[in-house]
């Protein structure tokens, strides 16, 4: 096990901003809980089943037969695809009548609950066009783990780069990282049904603009193979590491994902890593030719 | 970083390397894992996304299985690059050069190790690594933390920290050095079985019947080269030897394939199975016969249309041709006790799956033809080299009715001795009993044998489970807490409101136990309402009337027997000695006996099941 370690991060009043986001994003989670939940109506293995039937018609497929567990798999990934469920209400699918048009009862039901739910009316779509939602998806999540795993990296690298760069600034590269974010999942991921939410476009944006600025900083990390004296304890690795890695395996992630599938939104965490590199060179470009604003930044820490 | 990092190993004694640490070998892997697994995701990314979408879209197809081997053999050679590559150039990966650990040669002049070398260990480790990294355990047996790549390419792993690794200890060498040679034993052991296993069936030519019996999409039980897969798993589902998985799995298959030939036996088979819910059970019903009107399917789904509608029996299917019409054929002919019928049915069963089924209808067929010794020999014969959870329900089954013949006797027959002696079986061997019939026909022995033996716990289960029986438990129990009027309460309730066997035997159980003449109106009432050829309806009438005639209750013993005569299932003359032998000599009430007698004269038809004679 390794994790990040917070060592210098836990107090509140180095990073107020910081910690005032956190609890946002926490308190924001508690009132959307319905996004951890699936919509009841359409929620069976059989249905999936079903669906996984028809989308493998409405893609033209040569009808080979393929296990449960696939056909399943290929229904969550039509479900994903806003093109398919707005069609298959109405195309004319083969097969089990009985079963289709039940599903189609179902399917309806699904989409009018699914318009009605959190992650639909504040998450990020490709569906539609809905300016608010590209802020609003900044602050959702899916589940107590995203939110955790988010939240803690961003209480690393948010507060550091609070301290270097002040809180104004730390909302301006949240907020703009996260909106650049939406732009790549808008533009790189392709249509999707399933509505973006999470603060990791954010979240990538704050660590690249982070790595830039402080690339010789060492950020700790806690092991743990055995409670065994030595088989556990810290380790440093290198800001420069961190980030051109996290950023190469989202990009492996985005490639190596098929459209439609996989539950990451890698483009959104490549947008977010784009814009955050390029601020924290403006940054660095800044502090080096002297600009007035940086200075002052500079003096105060 | 370089060699020359660690000129001073120069030494010609190996005994100066400082060994390296357990704990800083696996850190640097995990930082190995943690830096390289991106670029190497990133290298086969393509691959990936190429392999998912096979996977879904044609999983067993020749492109899926080069993909995936060329990402394997892709990696695999990555994997021996990089490794080969950073310990020639630079003494060790990134992981080891972090935690200042080197490789070095091991018994040679010079430390460095050579790209040959290299090679060689590196390819060592991706074997081991295969092996779940399992060998990768002798690290920490082996007195300079040396494993099989080590040892393979002559080098070892050192620090270059102030403190080595001081070895393990002897015991712990011992101990893993054991182990290992435990696990290489078990793994050789079974290799060489699959290796058999796979020759045998490779030699018999039976690995493509396994690969039909683990796929999803057929069933089993059904011949391979059964015509009408359907047909047959619905069949065979009817006589409760397939599952409903089995049957909608096959239904499903022809449904989605396009199988327009099996397809209205599909729509039937999903009916028949959804019957509970009758709206889903009828949409397939009503899709049946617009495939195929004239079909033999479409025939039967209007047959079982007409029976969801009516709960009536419904006709007999003539010249059936198909599995299902002919097991439905047998079912009908037993719920009406047409027995001629049955036995014509019979013998138009052939197929293989169908032996139970078989065996347990001529069972029944030769005990209601009053052949009690061919039904026991066969019962002997036959049932008893079922398996043991097909036999469970026959034998008690068969045990109720001996129990019905004569009650003592009924103890020391085959099928109470085989009932009792599964009941034992499932004691010692500590299971549970599901069979709610076996829980009655035990109950019923120990009621003739008047054994007072406690309740076994094999059934506290069901009896947790079915409240239904549990209050038939409780209510038919001697020595239990009920008064006689709430036992009648529950016990008419219980005939009411439940299905099934808990249904009849609570009848039978009720009209027993009858002491009230409101009691017996109600029986009157359920009697002559219910279906009567059912094949315990006259029992349930002859015993209601014998209650009745024995409680004095002469005028509702006119009523049923009335109702016996209207059902034209008695032989009156029996049925008159049966009047004769309960009353009590007295010319009031021969006089009304007399009168019983008159009216069953009418009686024409005999119907009677042949078990029924002994009465």
């Amino acid at each position: 096990m390794i994790i990040p370690w917070l060592r210098g991060f836990c107090n509140w009043q180095i990073a107020p901003l910081t910690w005032a986001m956190i609890l946002t994003n926490i308190i924001i989670f508690i009132f959307t809980q319905d996004l951890a939940r699936s919509p009841n109506s359409f929620g069976t293995s059989r249905d999936m089943l079903i669906t996984g039937r028809l989308y493998q018609q409405y893609l033209g497929d040569d009808l080979e037969e393929k296990t449960e567990d696939q056909y399943i798999l290929l229904g969550a990934t039509g479900l994903r695809d806003p093109m398919f469920l707005g069609k298959a209400l109405d195309l004319p699918l083969s097969g089990d009548e009985v079963a289709i048009a039940q599903w189609r009862v179902n399917a309806s039901k699904f989409l009018e609950e699914f318009h009605n739910r959190s992650s639909y009316k504040f998450g990020l779509s490709t569906e539609g066009y809905r300016p608010l939602t590209w802020l609003t998806y900044q602050f959702m999540h899916a589940g107590w783990m995203h939110i955790f795993s988010n939240m803690l990296l961003f209480l690393i690298f948010g507060a550091a780069l609070e301290v270097l760069v002040g809180s104004q600034l730390l909302v301006l590269i949240y907020l703009l990282s996260g909106i650049a974010g939406g732009i790549g999942f808008q533009y790189l991921g392709g249509h999707s049904l399933a509505p973006m939410v999470g603060a990791s476009g954010a979240l990538s944006g704050v660590m690249a603009a982070y790595s830039v600025l402080e690339k010789k900083r060492r950020v700790a990390f806690f092991y743990f193979l055995s409670p065994i004296r030595g088989y556990y304890g810290l380790i440093y690795l290198p800001t420069l590491l961190i980030f051109p890695l996290c950023f190469v395996a989202d990009l492996a992630g985005y490639l190596a994902t098929p459209p439609g599938m996989g539950g990451v939104a890698f483009t959104a965490h490549i947008g977010g890593a784009v814009f955050g590199t390029i601020f924290g060179l403006v940054l660095r470009l800044g502090q080096n030719h002297g600009v007035k604003y940086f200075q002052s930044r500079s003096g105060a820490q | 970083m370089s060699v020359q990092d660690f000129s001073f190993l120069e030494a010609k004694d190996d005994a100066q390397f400082k060994i390296a640490a357990i704990s800083d070998r696996i850190l640097a892997f995990a930082f190995d894992v943690f830096l390289f697994s991106p670029l190497l995701h990133l290298s086969l990314s393509p691959l990936l996304k190429k392999i998912q979408i096979f996977y879904i879209s044609a999983p067993e197809s020749l492109e899926l299985m080069m993909l995936s081997f060329v990402a394997v053999i892709t990696l695999v050679l990555e994997i021996i690059i990089l490794q080969t590559v950073f310990v020639t150039k630079w003494g060790g990966t990134p992981g080891k050069l972090f935690l200042k650990l080197r490789v070095v040669s091991y018994g040679y002049r010079s430390p460095n190790v050579s790209p040959t070398q290299a090679f060689i260990r590196s390819l060592l480790w991706v074997v081991e690594a295969t092996l779940l990294f399992v060998p990768f355990v002798e690290v920490l047996s082996h007195i300079k933390r040396r494993a099989l790549h080590d040892r393979g390419a002559e080098t070892m792993v050192i620090t270059l920290k102030t403190e080595g690794d001081p070895g393990p200890h002897f015991v712990e060498r011992h101990f893993i050095n054991r182990s290992l040679g435990i696990f290489a034993l078990i793994l050789g052991a079974w290799m060489v079985f699959a290796l058999g296993k796979a020759y045998e069936l490779s030699a018999s030519g039976t690995f493509k019947k396994r690969e039909l019996m683990n796929s999803d999409s057929l069933c089993s039980v059904v011949p391979e080269d059964s015509e009408n897969r359907v047909d047959v798993a619905l069949g065979l589902y009817l006589a409760d030897a397939a599952s409903e998985d089995c049957v909608l799995s096959e239904a499903d298959f022809a449904l989605w394939t396009g199988h327009e030939k099996q397809k209205p036996w599909a729509q039937l088979a999903m009916a028949m199975v959804h019957k509970d819910d009758k709206k889903l059970s009828n949409a397939y019903l009503d899709q049946v016969c617009g495939h195929a009107p004239e079909s033999e399917a479409c025939a039967l789904a209007k047959n079982f249309a007409e029976s969801l509608k009516s709960k009536e029996l419904v006709p007999q299917f003539k010249h059936a041709k198909s599995l299902t019409a002919r097991v439905l054929n047998i079912l009908k002919a037993e719920s009406r006790s047409d027995y001629v019928d049955l036995q014509e049915n019979l013998k138009q069963l052939g197929e293989p799956g169908l032996e139970y089924f078989k065996i347990k209808h001529q069972l029944k067929l030769f005990w209601s033809q009053s052949q009690v010794e061919m039904a026991r020999g066969l019962f002997t014969a036959g049932v008893l080299s079922l398996p043991k959870d097909d036999r469970v329900d026959l034998a008690a089954w068969l045990c109720l009715e001996e129990l019905q013949r004569d009650c003592h006797a009924g103890v020391q027959a085959e099928a109470c001795r085989e009932n009792q002696d599964l009941v034992n079986s499932y004691r010692q061997q500590k299971q549970s009993i599901v069979e709610s019939q076996v829980l009655w026909s035990w109950l019923k022995t120990r009621e003739c044998r008047g054994s007072s033996e406690p309740l076994p716990m094999a059934f506290t289960n069901i009896l947790e489970k079915r409240s239904g029986l549990r209050r038939l438990v409780e209510a038919t129990r001697h020595d239990g807490q009920m008064d006689q009027m709430m036992r009648e309460r529950v016990l008419g309730e219980l005939a009411q409101k439940e299905t099934g066997n808990i249904k009849r035997w609570a009848m039978l159980e009720w009209i027993k136990s009858a002491k009230q003449e409101s009691s017996l109106e109600k029986i009157y009432e359920i009697l002559a309402e219910t279906n009567r050829q059912d094949l315990y309806w006259f029992e349930n009438s002859l015993a209601a009337f014998r209650q009745a005639f024995a409680l004095k209750k002469y005028e509702l013993a006119v009523d049923f027997s009335d109702l016996v005569g209207d059902g034209h299932m008695v032989k009156h003359k029996l049925l008159k000695e049966q009047i004769l032998a309960l009353s009590e000599a007295g010319d009031l009430q021969r006089a009304k006996v007399l009168t019983i007698e008159n009216k069953l004269s009418g009686a024409k038809v005999n119907r009677l099941p042949a078990s029924h004679e002994g009465l």
